[in-house]
């Protein structure tokens, strides 16, 4: 898929663990693992509203276009 | 879940003893003599039973087991089926095929007995068995059951894709 998943980079700057993203979000470490290799189909906006609230970026920081 | 079980093990029981008692049936019948209630005959044909022997016999049983193969497919994925659901397997692309499967056979069930039908007539008269006929005669009930089965397997499958498509929306 041309849309890519960065939260695992944007993790890494913030030095987080998935598993921290996962509970400060309370999320299933499973689902959010799926949305890191890009297996999600789609990103409701709450989740995404979560994710940018608590690693301080914007939603360009966690998704990328690539075209194929 | 435990109710699905145990009513899932019961029907199966159910399922794999109509799978025995079928051929049980076609044995017993040519057993008996009744010939043109195994080859579902229409009445009023007379039927020479001192001819059906040797190849006639042979004939007589291939014909006869022509419907109740057919009902034994059917008892067969019934089984499988109620296998699955045994396991605790409801919602699944396995179950989906296993049900689709159960409608074409059920579909199948009349499509035999049309067939039968159809070719028993110049196969006794080949073996002057009896004197020449043909018959023909429409069976669709099953068709229309298995017609239905089918439709639902698909109604499934779509409901199957939608639920694994919801699972991935994080």
């Amino acid at each position: 898929m041309a849309i890519i998943v960065n939260v695992d980079v944007v993790l890494a700057k913030r030095k987080m663990k998935l598993k921290d993203l996962a509970e400060a979000i309370d999320i299933t470490v499973q689902n959010l693992s799926i949305l890191k290799t890009g297996k999600a189909r789609a990103i409701r906006f709450s989740t995404l509203d979560a994710i940018c609230h608590h690693l301080e970026c914007q939603p360009g920081d966690i998704l990328e276009y690539r075209s194929d | 879940m435990n109710k699905l079980k145990t009513t899932s093990t019961r029907l199966q029981v159910l399922a794999l003893t109509f799978f025995i008692l079928t051929p049980c049936a076609v044995a017993l019948n040519a057993l008996t003599g009744a010939w043109a209630e195994l080859l579902n005959m229409p009445q009023g044909i007379p039927l020479n039973s001192q001819q059906i022997s040797g190849f006639g016999l042979l004939a007589v049983l291939a014909l006869g087991s022509i419907k109740p193969a057919a009902y034994m497919i059917a008892f067969l994925l019934l089984h499988k089926l109620l296998g699955l659901y045994k396991m605790g397997i409801i919602f699944t692309a396995k179950n989906v095929a296993a049900i689709r499967k159960i409608g074409w056979a059920l579909v199948s069930i009349d499509i035999a007995g049309m067939l039968q039908t159809l070719i028993t007539g110049p196969v006794l008269t080949f073996f002057s068995i009896t004197p020449g006929h043909i018959s023909a005669r429409l069976e669709v009930g099953f068709l229309i059951v298995g017609l239905f089965v089918v439709l639902i397997a698909y109604v499934m499958e779509m409901g199957r894709e939608l639920k694994e498509q919801d699972s991935l929306v994080i």
